[in-house]
C-alpha cells in the first residue's frame, strides 16, 4: 500500500465527521469535524480541559469512538482489523511527564519492552535503542530508572519508546507541558531531526504553549469540545487581525466565553515601602533523604507585590511555598512571615495566607455560595461577619449570576474566580496561588 | 482582578508557573531549577540583563548556563534509523501478522517480573505474606483446647471430692485457679473471662457414692465460644468417666465396671484430632487462591490507575498476550508460595503428609492457575485498586470458606450454596489437598477432581478474554 493511496487526494493524515465523545453525562467533544493535513506538524492547540486529549486519543486508537467516524490511516480507526493493521505505523505518547513509562525500570529496559512489543529482534532492538539514546542525549542515563528522570528527560524517554518501531504517524499529547524552557527547546529541535530524517512522517501534537504552537504547520484551536478555527498560524493570525497566538485565540472565543482576560499593562507598584516584607527567606533548603528539593533559595517580597516562580515541573517551586507557610519544615535556612520566623503551630499566621493551587479546593457537592460560606467558618471567621463577607466576595469575583449553582456546572474560568474568592474570604494579606494558569 | 488585590488592597500575591506569559505579568520573579534560583528580578530587567528579546530565552540562556548535558548530544544520529534491517523488519512484520506471538507475550512476563522484583513491599508481600497468614491462622485459630482455666465449687469437701479434683487438675487440658467460694463467685469469675468453666461438686458426694447412689456432679461452661465448650466438656465427660471407673473397681473390685462407660469414639485420618493437621490442607488453598487473585488483579488495575495501560491500546499486543504475559510470573511467584507454604506445614506445624506429592504439585500449579486467572477476570471489570482488592477478596474468600468444603462438606451443602460449591474450583482443589495430606491418596486416586481444575483454567481465560477491553472507554 503505498502512501499517497490511502492518503486520497486531500491528503489528511485523520479524518474526523461528527465525532462525539461523553465522559458520563459530560461532554468532552461536540460533534467535531476536521481532516488532520498528512506529513506536517498538525497542532491542537487551547486550555485545559477542552477536548484535545479525548481527540488525541481516539485518532491514537486508544478510546473508543462513540458517535461519529473517525479515519486514520486511511481506514475506521473503530474496525478492530483496521487498528491491528495500522496501529504499529502509530507512535501515541499521552499526557503526563512519563504517564505510559515504567518508574522502576531502567531508561533501556523501557525503550527495550516497546521494541519486544513490536517483534524486533534482540541485536536490532540493541542498535536502535542506543541510536535513540544517543540522539536524545540519554545515552548516560541509561541505567537510571525512569522515575528518577527529571521532566524534560522523562519526554525525552516517552519519544525514545515512540519512535522504536520507526512509526507513519507520532501523536503527542502535551509534551512538554510542565518541562523547562531549554528542555523544551530540545525536545522540538529533536522533533525536527527525526522529521528531517522521515520526511514522510506525520505529526498531531497538543499543546498548551502558543509560543511552540506559533512553529506548526497547521493548527486547529480547540474550546469546550469544539473546533474553533483551523489554518496555518498566519492564517489564524491574519484572519483575526491578531500579531500573536495567545492573542488570536482569545479573538477567536465565542463573545461570551472569555474576553475578560486581565488587561497586560500593570500599572507600576509605588515604591518607598520599602523594608517592609512580607515573605522573606535566606539560603533556605530542604532535602529528602538524600535529595535536594531546594537549595540555597533566598529572596523577600514586599508588601503588595506580585512575585512569580518561574520554573518546570519539579524543580522545589511547591516545597519552597509550603515550607513559607509552614506545611513543611525547613532542612537549613530561615523563612519568614511579616517579620516572624515560621511557625507551623502558629495559626494566626496562617489566617494571614491565602492558598490556592492546582486542584481547587472546592467542594462539589455544595454551591457557589455555600462553599464560600463553609471556607469563611473553616477560617473561624466571626459568625456575624460571615454573610456580608461572602456577598462582598460574590460581588467582587462577579459571581451573582451563579451564586447558586454547583462549581462543577460552571466553566473553566468561573471556577478559577471562585477558587480565588475562596482563597481570599478571609481577607489574607498573602494569597499564594500555585500552578494556576490564570492566563485566561 | 489580581492586579486589583495587589495594588488597592496591598495584598501579597506569590505566583508558581511554568508559563511565561503568566510570569511576564509579575512584579518580579524567581527563575527556578533543580532547587536553585537561577535569577531573581521584574521579568524586563531579566530579559535586559540576558541580551535576549524575550523571557523564555533568558530563561534558557540561564539554564544552559548551569545544565552540563546541555547540547552535548545534537548529532543527527537519527538518520541512520531510517536504514532497516531488512531481515529484522520482515521478521517483526511477520509477527504483526500473528494473532498470538510469543515474542509479544513474554515482552509483558518479562517486564512484570522486572518490576515485581523491584517492589520491595508487593515483592515481600507476594513472597512471605501467605507465610504469615498461615502462621497466624496456625497458631491462632487451634481448635484444640489445652490449658483451659477452670476452678471447683466443693461442697462436699471429703477425701473423695478432693481425690477427683485433683484428677481432674492433673490433666493436661485444665489449669486449675483458686477455688470457687459460691455461685455469686463463680457468676463474676467466668463473666470476668478468669474460667472457662467450673466445676461443682454436690454434698454427701461421696457418702452417696459409698452407698452406690447415682451420683452427679455439675459442670458450668461457659458457652461464649461454643466449639471449646462442647471439646471442653467432652474431655470433662471423659476425665470424669476413667475415675469414676476407677473409684468403683476400688470398692467393688475389678470387672465391676458398668460397660457402658467404656465406649469411645475413634477419629480415623486424624488419630489425635489435632485440629492443626486438619487445618493446613485446608488453609493452603485458601491463601494460594487469595494472595496470588490478588497480586494479579492489582498488578493490571495498577496500570489502568497510572496510565501506562495504554500501551496495551495502542501497541499491536493481543488481549491473549497480555492477559497470559501478566499471569505468567504470577503463577511462579505462586508456585514459589506453594512451596513455603508446604515446607511451613511440614516443618513448623509439622502435619504429616501421607499421599503423593506428586499429585498435591500438580494440582497447586492448575490451581494457582486458576487464581491468577481469576484476578485477571477481576481486573477486567474493575479500574481502582481498592474495588478490585474488594472484589477479589470477596469473590474468592467466600466462596472459598462457605462452600468448597473448608467447614462443611460440599455434600451437606443445599441448594444454591451446593451449587456454587460444585462449579467453583477451590472444592476440587481442597479435596485434592486434604486427600493428599491425610488420606495417602495418590493421583490415580483423585484423577476425578483434576477435571473441573483442567476445565477451570480455558473458561476462565476465554471469559477475561472476551471482556478485556482493548481500548478506552
Amino acid at each position: 500500500m503505498n502512501v499517497a493511496d490511502e492518503q486520497g487526494g486531500a491528503g489528511a493524515v485523520a479524518r474526523l465527521e461528527g465525532v462525539s465523545l461523553l465522559y458520563r453525562k459530560t461532554a468532552a467533544l461536540n460533534d467535531i469535524s476536521l481532516d488532520i493535513p498528512a506529513g506536517c506538524m498538525a497542532g491542537l492547540i487551547g486550555p485545559d480541559g477542552v477536548g484535545k486529549s479525548s481527540l488525541l486519543s481516539l485518532i491514537a486508537g486508544a478510546r473508543k469512538v462513540q458517535t461519529g467516524a473517525v479515519s486514520v490511516l486511511g481506514g475506521d480507526i473503530s474496525d478492530d482489523g483496521h487498528r491491528r493493521a495500522v496501529c504499529p505505523r502509530i507512535a501515541y505518547m499521552p499526557q503526563g511527564l512519563g504517564r505510559n513509562l515504567y518508574a522502576t525500570l531502567s531508561v533501556y529496559e523501557n525503550i527495550d519492552f516497546f521494541g519486544r512489543l513490536f517483534g524486533h529482534a534482540h541485536a536490532e532492538r540493541r542498535r536502535r535503542i542506543e541510536t535513540l539514546m544517543k540522539s536524545t542525549g540519554l545515552l548516560p542515563f541509561a541505567d537510571r530508572p525512569a522515575g528518577k528522570l527529571s521532566g524534560g528527560m522523562k519526554q525525552k524517554l516517552g519519544l525514545c519508546c515512540a519512535l522504536i518501531h520507526d512509526p507513519d504517524l507520532l501523536v503527542l499529547d502535551e509534551p512538554t507541558t510542565g518541562v523547562d524552557p531549554l528542555s523544551r527547546r530540545q525536545f522540538w529541535s529533536l522533533i525536527d531531526d527525526i522529521r528531517a530524517s522521515r520526511p514522510g512522517m506525520s505529526v498531531i501534537v497538543a499543546t498548551a504553549y502558543m509560543e511552540e504552537a506559533a512553529r506548526f504547520d497547521w493548527l486547529a484551536a480547540m474550546n469546550d469540545g469544539n473546533v474553533l478555527a483551523t489554518g496555518s498560524p498566519a492564517e489564524l493570525l491574519s484572519a483575526t487581525a491578531t500579531d500573536n497566538l495567545d492573542d488570536a485565540f482569545v479573538a477567536l472565543l465565542p463573545e461570551a466565553t472569555g474576553r475578560d482576560r486581565p488587561a497586560l499593562d500593570i500599572t507600576p507598584r509605588a515604591e518607598g515601602d520599602a523594608g517592609d516584607f512580607a515573605i522573606e527567606a535566606e539560603h533556605l533548603s530542604k532535602r529528602f533523604g538524600d535529595f535536594t528539593a531546594v537549595d540555597d533559595v533566598s529572596f523577600r517580597i514586599r508588601r503588595g507585590e506580585i512575585f512569580g516562580f518561574l520554573g518546570s515541573n519539579g524543580c522545589g517551586k511547591t516545597t519552597t511555598m509550603k515550607m513559607l507557610t509552614g506545611l513543611l519544615d525547613v532542612s537549613d535556612g530561615t523563612a519568614k512571615l511579616f517579620g516572624q520566623p515560621v511557625d507551623p503551630g502558629n495559626l494566626d499566621v496562617r489566617r494571614r495566607v491565602g492558598y490556592m493551587s492546582q486542584a481547587f479546593s472546592l467542594y462539589t457537592e455544595l454551591t457557589v455560595r455555600q462553599n464560600l460560606s463553609l471556607h469563611a467558618r473553616l477560617y473561624r471567621l466571626p459568625a456575624e461577619t460571615i454573610g456580608p463577607r461572602v456577598a462582598e466576595m460574590i460581588a467582587r469575583f462577579d459571581l451573582a449570576d451563579v451564586a447558586d449553582s454547583l462549581p462543577d456546572a460552571l466553566p473553566l474560568g468561573i471556577r478559577q474566580r471562585l477558587s480565588l474568592a475562596v482563597a481570599m474570604i478571609h481577607g489574607p494579606d498573602i494569597l499564594i496561588l500555585d500552578e494556576t494558569d490564570l492566563r485566561r | 482582578m489580581l492586579i486589583a488585590l495587589s495594588r488597592n488592597d496591598n495584598v501579597t500575591i506569590f505566583v508558581s508557573t511554568h508559563f511565561m506569559n503568566e510570569a511576564a505579568r509579575c512584579d518580579r520573579i524567581s527563575l527556578m531549577h533543580a532547587g536553585r534560583v537561577l535569577a531573581s528580578d521584574s521579568p524586563a530587567a531579566i530579559i535586559e540583563a540576558s541580551g535576549k528579546a524575550t523571557l523564555e530565552e533568558a530563561f534558557i540562556s540561564h539554564l544552559e548556563a548551569v545544565t552540563d548535558e546541555a547540547r552535548e548530544a545534537e548529532e543527527p544520529a537519527i538518520a541512520e534509523n531510517a536504514e532497516k534491517d531488512d531481515a529484522d523488519g520482515r521478521a517483526a512484520e511477520r509477527a504483526l501478522k500473528h494473532r498470538f506471538d510469543f515474542r509479544r507475550m513474554m515482552a509483558y512476563s518479562w517486564r512484570e517480573a522486572l518490576e515485581l522484583r523491584r517492589d520491595p513491599i508487593r515483592a515481600t508481600m507476594a513472597i512471605i505474606g501467605s507465610v504469615i497468614l498461615l502462621l497466624v491462622i496456625g497458631y491462632g485459630i487451634n481448635l484444640d483446647i489445652e490449658n483451659l482455666s477452670y476452678a471447683t465449687l466443693d461442697r462436699d469437701q471429703t477425701v473423695t471430692s478432693r481425690d477427683l479434683t485433683l484428677d481432674i487438675s492433673g490433666s493436661r487440658y485444665f489449669d486449675e485457679k483458686a477455688p470457687l467460694l459460691d455461685y455469686a463467685d463463680m457468676d463474676r469469675r467466668m463473666r470476668d473471662g478468669e474460667i472457662s468453666f467450673a466445676i461443682e461438686i454436690p454434698p454427701h458426694f461421696a457418702a452417696d457414692l459409698a452407698r452406690g447412689r447415682d451420683v452427679e456432679i455439675g459442670v458450668w461452661l461457659d458457652g461464649s465460644m461454643p466449639q471449646r465448650a462442647s471439646s471442653a466438656r467432652g474431655y470433662i465427660q471423659g476425665v470424669y468417666a476413667t475415675w469414676l471407673t476407677r473409684k468403683i473397681e476400688e470398692v467393688y473390685g475389678a470387672g465391676a465396671a458398668d460397660p457402658a462407660y467404656s465406649v469411645a469414639a475413634r477419629y480415623r485420618y486424624n488419630p489425635d484430632i489435632r485440629s492443626l493437621v486438619a487445618m493446613a490442607p485446608a488453609v493452603i488453598p485458601l491463601l494460594l487462591l487469595l494472595i496470588p487473585a490478588i497480586l494479579t488483579t492489582l498488578s493490571v488495575v495498577r496500570e489502568k490507575e497510572l496510565g501506562s495501560i495504554v500501551n496495551f491500546y495502542v501497541t499491536p499486543t493481543t488481549r491473549l498476550e497480555f492477559l497470559i504475559g501478566k499471569q505468567l510470573p504470577y503463577i511462579v511467584l505462586a508456585m514459589f508460595n506453594f512451596a513455603l507454604l508446604l515446607a511451613t506445614s511440614l516443618m513448623v506445624f509439622q502435619v504429616p503428609f501421607t499421599g503423593s506429592m506428586l499429585a498435591f504439585s500438580l494440582a497447586a500449579l492448575l490451581f494457582v492457575t486458576i487464581s491468577t486467572g481469576m484476578g485477571l477476570l477481576v481486573s477486567t471489570f474493575t479500574s481502582s485498586q481498592i474495588a478490585a482488592l474488594f472484589a477479589t477478596a470477596l469473590l474468592t474468600l467466600i466462596p472459598a470458606i462457605q462452600y468448597s468444603g473448608l467447614i462443611d462438606p460440599v455434600s451437606a451443602l443445599q441448594g444454591f450454596g451446593a451449587m456454587i460449591g460444585e462449579v467453583y474450583p477451590a472444592t476440587y482443589f481442597v479435596t485434592i489437598s486434604r486427600g493428599t495430606f491425610t488420606k495417602a491418596l495418590g493421583l490415580a486416586d483423585l484423577h476425578a477432581a483434576f477435571v473441573p481444575l483442567l476445565i477451570a483454567i480455558p473458561v476462565l481465560t476465554i471469559a477475561s478474554t472476551l471482556l478485556l477491553g482493548k481500548q478506552a472507554r
